[in-house]
């Protein structure tokens, strides 16, 4: 390997590194050791791995013999990548975020982590998350953009990993936004993709109708080619969709002209920045000059989206967690973490089940929209990244606490169960990465990568390196 | 000799000098068995594999003016198997000591703070023995009474006995030779839940007639009038019968066992939520079907994990 391929190989996304890999250009072994070289230099400031598999460079080594006789699977072998601790896997320890060590998971692969070893992918380590998903901040991981300010969460470390160009992507899984939020403010890729379309076997439930597994990665179409290997059946996951896997890689670069762009006016631009709502806008307009046709709409109903996912987030993390409330395990979970999950106790049956009626007015409504529109785009964050002593912000005089903002965007396509991804669009005036979001119908995953990667070109956003990432 | 496994505090109270010991086990009865109190001199309980003669010479120890330290290892010197004992134990200045023998069943431990010793064995884990000191030591401002019954609830919110309970105690000595307050729950499915219905009964309907009761440096007396009028009416038709009679909503109907504290912290905490929540129960969704779809195939659609590739 040449020094220009050193220096290339830490910020290339996987597209790059598979084809310098299928070029026999670099080796498995190299990123594999490159990545663990950042890791040990970068990774102190950050905290953004729990654990790291001490096999990665065997599999690495198994990988790079393989692609010399009969040549690399596809794009993701030899690839290293991080899993966020939610998912089981069979060489590593599952913490799913808790100190309770009373709390024990399988030692086996989640069915995502097999279909990603099926690819050829390595398997680097572990990536920090809040809590047993249950908060937006991923304690004590770091933001690569401001050490003194939050990643986001709950896949924090799959997101301050990423963007320090630690490894080119990770997994992470979204109830309310947790792939989301983390990739607006360390400014990556989050694809929370639609229902049931990647299994969920083998990761830790939070919320069984809200969970969604999805993949964080520097660019569009990395997201692509991790949706690629991920999505299909999973027999573990009665959620999981038999729905036919398009080739998501092979629309990208089609053109967006007529596209149809629904901006739902309310709840989504009732309170955000300045320098968020001007960054939005900017992407509208590109849009526009590409020849969609950008409308304006409204989902009323969306006013009851916050007690709709409360009601159901609530009640599924309570009935889950009964044993440990049960043994006394809450004891020793995070002070907040313990918080939510033992008032779930309060959420009454009638309420959860119309939470459930007033989730299937939004769908309905969103639904209207999507029949009128190829893709809803917005923003995917109201606010950048908050210090980790902010507990409150303030939009045109009315105070919100971070938390409570930080999902208000993304929560709706949980509810809704549509594939959404979120990819920077720009900074604010501090140098924080701002957030796009585009959703669509269900399955149509091709359509947001599409929309996705074409404004991704035409700005490059996504190849602005961090500071702390060295 | 039976082996009680228990969780159990002993404390004295800074500002009445009252004793007390509040306990609950998975076996019947406990409160006859592990709870010595002797007014004025200290507060032991005696588990795991119960030795009652070891509780005696502590408090003969304590009597004597040993420190709590002193006179647990000297009643341990009698026995000749102390590895199976567990004791805890206050004297009248609140000094605690206590014993967890190697050979009782894990989880079990102790700890001893300012007026106040926890302990227990064959416990869900060692966060009931923490849990029971910290309810114990955020509640100095309540009674003794209240004290022992939060640490009680809160080492039974934390799991408690791992085999589940049977039984639980709340004993206080306070001045006299008999005591201020002996409750038991001697064989009941949710003992300490019981066991704090019946301290609300004991505290409208009992205390006051044990206030009333003659004393050992003073005159007999008689009861006051209000007391004997309450204690004629037949017991349902006495203050608090009703409203103890009605289960709590919260711990019995929505199940929200924590201590009171936390009840109250978890409450504050859930207002906004509920606010939300709240708003949902005003529309009229009636013609709505939720998006929960009943599925009889879902067993019949489970094969063996595939990571196939498509």
């Amino acid at each position: 390997m040449t020094t220009a391929a050193t220096d290339a190989i830490w910020q290339a996304p996987i597209t790059e590194l598979a084809r310098m890999i299928a070029a026999r250009e670099v080796s498995s072994a190299e990123l594999v050791g490159a990545s663990l070289d950042r890791i040990a230099r970068l990774d102190g400031a950050l905290n953004s791995f729990v654990h790291l598999s001490p096999a990665a460079l065997d599999a690495a080594r198994a990988a790079d013999a393989e692609i010399a006789r009969t040549g690399p699977r596809g794009p993701l072998h030899g690839i290293p990548l991080a899993i966020k601790d939610n998912y089981s896997t069979a060489d590593m320890p599952t913490r799913a975020g808790t100190a309770v060590e009373a709390l024990t998971f399988p030692a086996a692969d989640s069915h995502a982590v097999a279909r990603l070893r099926a690819a050829g992918a390595v398997i680097l380590g572990k990536t920090r998350m809040h809590e047993f998903a249950w908060g937006m901040v991923t304690p004590p991981t770091r933001n690569p953009w401001d050490p003194d300010r939050v990643p986001g969460g709950s896949s924090g470390g799959s997101g301050a990993a990423v963007a320090a160009r630690l490894c080119p992507a990770a997994l992470g899984s979204d109830t309310g936004g947790s792939i989301r939020i983390p990739a607006a403010l360390c400014g990556i890729v989050g694809l929370k993709p639609t229902y049931g379309r990647v299994g969920r076997s083998g990761i830790v439930p939070h919320s069984w109708s809200l969970d969604h597994a999805g993949p964080l990665t520097l660019t569009v179409a990395d997201s692509a080619l991790m949706l690629q290997a991920l999505a299909g059946p999973d027999a573990g996951d009665p959620a999981a969709s038999a729905a036919p896997v398009p080739d998501y890689t092979a629309g990208l670069d089609r053109p967006i002209r007529g596209l149809r762009v629904a901006v739902i006016r309310n709840h989504f631009f009732d309170a955000i920045g300045d320098d968020v709502a001007a960054a939005i806008e900017a992407a509208l307009r590109f849009l526009e000059d590409r020849g969609c046709a950008v409308r304006d709409v409204a989902v009323p109903s969306l006013r009851h989206g916050l007690g709709a996912i409360y009601a159901i987030e609530l009640a599924s993390s309570t009935a889950y967690h009964g044993r440990s409330l049960a043994q006394g395990h809450v004891a020793g979970f995070a002070a907040d973490v313990r918080d939510l999950v033992e008032m779930g106790r309060l959420v009454t049956g009638p309420d959860y089940l119309r939470a459930e009626q007033a989730r299937a007015l939004i769908m309905a409504e969103m639904a209207g929209v999507l029949a009128e529109a190829d893709v809803i785009v917005g923003p995917a964050s109201p606010l950048t990244a908050w210090r980790t002593d902010e507990s409150a912000v303030s939009f045109g005089g009315r105070a919100e606490s971070v938390l409570a903002a930080s999902w208000r965007l993304t929560y709706p396509f949980n509810l809704a169960g549509l594939p959404a991804i979120a990819l920077p669009c720009g900074f604010d005036r501090r140098g924080l990465p701002i957030s796009l979001q585009i959703a669509a119908r269900p399955f149509a995953e091709a359509e947001i990568l599409r929309v996705a990667h074409q404004y991704e070109r035409a700005h490059d956003w996504w190849s602005r390196v961090p500071p702390l990432a060295g | 000799m039976r082996e009680l496994n228990t969780f159990s505090i002993a404390a004295r109270c800074p500002q009445t000098g009252q004793l007390g010991v509040a306990v609950a086990s998975a076996v019947p009865a406990v409160g006859g068995l592990c709870p010595f109190l002797r007014a004025g001199i200290g507060a032991v309980t005696t588990q795991s594999w119960v030795n009652p003669y070891l509780a005696a010479r502590i408090l003969d120890g304590l009597a004597d003016g040993q420190h709590p330290d002193a006179a647990l290892a000297a009643a341990l010197a009698t026995d000749d198997r102390p590895d199976l004992r567990q004791l805890g134990l206050v004297d009248a200045r609140g000094t605690g000591a206590a014993w967890t023998g190697a050979g009782c069943t894990p989880a079990a431990g102790h700890r001893t703070g300012a007026g106040y010793a926890v302990q227990g064995n064959m416990l869900a884990g060692p966060g009931v023995i923490d849990a029971m000191a910290q309810a114990f030591e955020d509640s100095a401002a309540r009674d003794l009474d209240e004290r022992l019954m939060r640490a009680l609830e809160a080492g039974d919110a934390a799991g408690g006995d791992r085999r589940g309970k049977q039984s639980a105690a709340l004993k206080i000595v306070a001045g006299e030779d008999y005591p201020r307050l002996d409750l038991r729950v001697d064989e009941h499915a949710e003992p300490v839940a019981e066991l704090r219905r019946v301290l609300a009964v004991a505290r409208r309907q009992l205390v006051p007639f044990v206030a009333g009761m003659p004393r050992k440096n003073g005159p007999a007396g008689a009861l006051p009038d209000d007391v004997v009028d309450m204690l004629l009416k037949p017991p349902a038709q006495r203050p608090g019968a009703t409203e103890d009679a009605a289960p709590d909503l919260l711990r019995d109907v929505v199940g929200l066992r924590q201590e009171p504290g936390r009840v109250a912290h978890l409450l504050a905490q859930f207002a906004p939520v509920l606010a939300e929540i709240a708003r949902l129960r005003d529309l009229d969704l009636a013609d709505i079907h939720p998006p929960v779809v009943f599925d009889p195939t879902l067993p019949y659609r489970r094969v063996p994990h595939d990571d196939r590739r498509d």
